[in-house]
Order: structure tokens, then C-alpha cells, then sequence
């Protein structure tokens, strides 16, 4: 097994769930050396995953496929914006912006993809045509870093009048991309995190990496809050889409009012009260939502697959967390209905 | 919607009956919910006798309809997202609604009951 080869299967461990290991295995069912059930996450990769890998059942390719599908979507913050007018379709195309990036004949300088890590670094990781069958304008850039950090482990210790409380060094992987989603959207995709200035500054970090390409004063924060405000004037003829769960509301006066359900899979606007409290203050002038829970419903079609929640707004008018895990489709629907609220 | 068919458990256990009942009912009028949490419950079910709630849901539990796991109640009161087996598992910080984190030591945890898969 080569190094590329063992750290991703390290990658599969901390990223994948122990299903879409098997459900990969179960695609090559039959071959040589391929096992598909194991008493544990840890045999499932380190015994069956390896052996589909050296016996060749598995190409390094296809697992690298399954950790780019876990670590590209959802458990993110999206920070939308809209190129200004002065932004050229031409600079935005997939090749212009590696040129850019890297120079004339980009493709011999660089190895993508590229896993490794440099301690407290970031660096490119990936570049590659997002859905170039169905969007060949879209691409996607992929950073990775690695940061040190103190983690509190919760234990404290206590000698006299001094408090000591034990904190341990840890490394974190940090993915960041980068993703234009043409014909009038960059996302800038950052892993969730509590450190409000982690996240900041890894949203800072790839415009740093974006600016042979793209500079961030070319760039408008997309403002969601019309799309916020449609969703909730239109609940009543879109239940088969989306609910609510939480809304915070900020009046003409500027105080805020939050609307929270008290169980977490729940629909605030079940209550008929809440429903009237939250138009009562979002008709007068002046008010606005700030931030929206929504539920994005399961559709026939699989997309989404299960219920699935976004936090429309949080610091920024402009950013989505997506909660957790999800595939690149489903993104993509919710960015596509946002694009249809926020008209 | 969690289960509410509790018709052969009121069978063995008439005694109970008046209780499961209006657990029943609680559950239809909160359809959206996917846990019980019995505070809530409780404030409720005002003229259940506390045992024989109790009891009720502890044979819920024993009867395969329900599995008790732990939550953590956020800074607003509501409970915060994440189910756990064991509280020892809970981690030192959880986001509340607004994905701001808080320290789970000075937060309640409170035993809920979730339908068994």
C-alpha cells in the first residue's frame, strides 16, 4: 500500500460512515478479497477496505471518491456571493481561473488530487470541473490545512486558591473549497466549527488562495434575506417543500424576538400561535428575519433523500449552515430553491 | 409520529390504562415531536398520578415501543440538537438553535424517551 493509499483510508475513518464504506464494497461484491460485513468500523476499513485495495478490487481513485463525496458536502458553512458587473463570464471559465492560479500548462505542475497535509499550512488540494456533463462552467477548488489547536477536555483540577483545567494539543483537518456555481454563484464552503474566529478566518483563507484568480472586491455578498421573508409569506402553498423550525425576527426598533420549537424535529408553524406572532411582526416596515431553520423535505426523486436542515442567516445575511452530510445534489437543490426565494 | 397503539399493553395492565391513554393522546397532539421528554409529559397529564406515569413509561421502555436517551436542554430552554446513549458521552460544548456553543456542564440533561428502531 503507498502512503497516498493509507491516508486515505485514515481519511475514511475520521469522514465516512460505516454504510457508505459498505455500500462502496458492495459495488465491487464478488472479486477477489472483497468482504463486505465486519463486526466493527475499524475491521470494516482496516481489514476489508485495505484488502479490496491491495488486491486491486478497489483503486485508490474510487475510495478517494467516496472521501471527496463526505468531505465536499454538507456539515459547512456557505458564504454565497454574487460576482459584480465588472467580472468577466471569460475570467470565471475553469481554465482561466487555473491559468491564473498556477500558469500556462497548470495540469503538468500540479497533482491533484493531492491529500497530504503540511503541518500549520494550507495548500491546494484539488481542482477539477464541477458536473462538466451537465455544468461545464461550474469548478471547484479544494484547500487543505492543518492548524494545531487547544481542545478543553472538561477535566479540572483544583490545589488551594488555583484553578487548573486541562487542555490537550490536537490537529484539525481543515477543508475549505471554493466553488463557482455558474451562471451567478461563489460559494466559499467551510467546515462547521465552534471558534466563530476559525471559521472567519478560513472563509479569509481562500480568498488568499482565490487571488490569482478571483479578487473579493469583484465579489457582492449575496444577501438571503428576501428569501427568508418569501419562505415564510409563502409556507402556506409550499408544505410540501420546506417547514420551519426556528426563526429569530428583528422588529423597526431593531429588538428580536427568537421562535424556537421546543423538540428538535419540530414545525413551528404547527402552532398557530407562532405563526401569528411572526407575521404580526414581520408586516410592519421595517422589520425583517434575520435567521430561519428550515426543513428541507424528502422528494420522490431522493433529493433530498431525508429531511434535511439549514440555517438560513447567522452572522452573515449571506451564510447557509448546512447541518450535516449530505451529497452535492442536495446542496444543490437548496442553493437553487434559495436562488427562486431570494428573486 | 412516535407510536400510540398501546391497546394490548392496556390490556395486561388495566390499572394503567387511564395513564397510557393520555400518554396517547399527548403524543397525537405533538405529532411533529420525535422524542417524549416527561417534564413536558407531565405538565400535561396534570391528573396522572406521578407513580403510575412512571411506571407507564418505564413499561413503555421494557415493552419495546420506546428507548430512553439523554439530551442537553440550550441556553433558551428548548433542547439542543444531539441524542445520546450515555450522558458520559456528551461533549463539553454543543451549539444551541443559533449554532452558538455553550459549556454542557452548566446545562440540564434531561432523560427523554425516543421510539425504538
Amino acid at each position: 500500500m503507498s502512503a497516498y493509499a493509507d491516508e486515505l483510508l485514515r481519511l475514511v475513518d475520521s469522514l465516512c460512515t460505516a454504510d457508505q464504506v459498505q455500500a462502496l464494497l458492495r459495488s465491487v461484491k464478488g472479486q477477489k478479497d472483497v468482504r463486505i460485513t465486519a463486526e466493527n468500523k475499524s475491521d470494516l476499513i482496516e481489514r476489508n477496505l485495505r484488502a479490496a485495495v491491495t488486491s486491486r478490487a478497489l483503486s485508490p481513485d474510487q475510495v478517494y471518491e467516496l472521501v471527496r463525496t463526505a468531505e465536499e458536502n454538507g456539515n459547512q458553512h456557505i458564504f454565497y456571493f454574487k460576482p459584480k458587473g465588472k467580472v468577466s463570464a471569460e475570467s470565471l471559465r475553469v481554465e482561466s481561473v487555473a491559468k491564473n492560479l498556477w500558469g500556462a500548462e497548470w495540469e503538468k505542475k500540479t497533482s491533484f488530487p493531492d491529500v497530504k497535509l503540511k503541518e500549520n499550512n494550507y495548500i491546494y488540494g484539488d481542482f477539477r470541473p464541477w458536473n462538466p456533463s451537465q455544468k461545464p462552467r461550474d469548478w471547484m477548488l479544494k484547500v487543505y490545512g492543518n492548524i494545531k489547536f487547544d481542545r478543553f477536555t472538561g477535566n479540572e483540577k483544583e490545589e488551594g486558591t488555583r484553578l487548573y483545567k486541562e487542555f490537550v494539543r490536537e490537529d484539525l483537518r481543515v477543508v475549505l473549497i471554493a466553488r463557482w456555481n455558474n451562471p451567478d454563484l461563489l460559494e466559499l464552503r467551510v467546515q462547521r466549527d465552534e471558534s466563530v474566529r476559525r471559521v472567519k478566518s478560513w472563509v479569509d483563507q481562500l480568498w488568499l488562495k482565490l487571488g490569482g484568480a478571483l479578487r473579493q472586491e469583484d465579489f457582492l455578498p449575496w444577501d438571503l434575506s428576501k428569501a427568508r421573508r418569501l419562505m415564510i409569506d409563502e409556507e402556506d402553498k409550499n408544505k410540501e417543500i420546506y417547514n420551519f423550525r426556528d426563526t429569530r425576527l428583528q422588529d423597526s426598533l431593531s429588538n428580536r424576538a427568537s421562535f424556537e420549537t421546543f423538540a428538535t424535529q419540530g414545525n413551528l408553524f404547527a402552532s398557530e400561535e407562532a405563526k401569528a406572532a411572526i407575521r404580526d411582526i414581520l408586516n410592519v416596515k421595517g422589520s425583517k428575519c434575520t435567521h430561519l431553520a428550515a426543513t428541507w423535505l424528502p422528494r420522490k426523486d431522493g433529493v433530498p433523500a431525508q429531511e434535511y436542515r439549514t440555517l438560513l442567516g447567522n452572522r452573515e445575511s449571506n451564510e447557509v449552515i448546512f447541518s450535516a452530510h449530505c451529497t452535492a445534489k442536495e446542496i444543490d437543490y437548496v442553493t437553487d430553491k434559495l436562488r427562486y426565494f431570494n428573486r | 409520529m412516535l407510536p400510540t397503539n398501546f391497546d394490548t399493553l392496556i390490556a395486561d395492565r388495566p390499572d394503567l390504562a387511564t395513564v397510557l391513554t393520555g400518554v396517547a393522546s399527548w403524543i397525537k397532539h405533538h405529532p411533529d415531536w420525535e422524542i417524549i421528554d416527561p417534564r413536558e409529559l407531565s405538565r400535561s397529564l396534570t391528573d396522572a398520578d406521578a407513580w403510575a406515569l412512571a411506571t407507564a413509561l418505564r413499561l413503555l421502555c421494557d415493552k419495546g415501543f420506546f428507548r430512553q436517551v439523554y439530551m442537553v436542554v440550550a441556553p433558551s430552554g428548548v433542547l439542543a440538537d444531539g441524542k445520546y446513549d450515555d450522558p458520559r458521552r456528551i461533549p463539553v460544548r454543543v451549539a444551541d438553535r443559533w449554532n452558538q456553543y455553550f459549556e454542557t456542564a452548566e446545562a440540564d440533561i434531561v432523560a427523554v424517551l425516543e421510539a425504538r428502531k
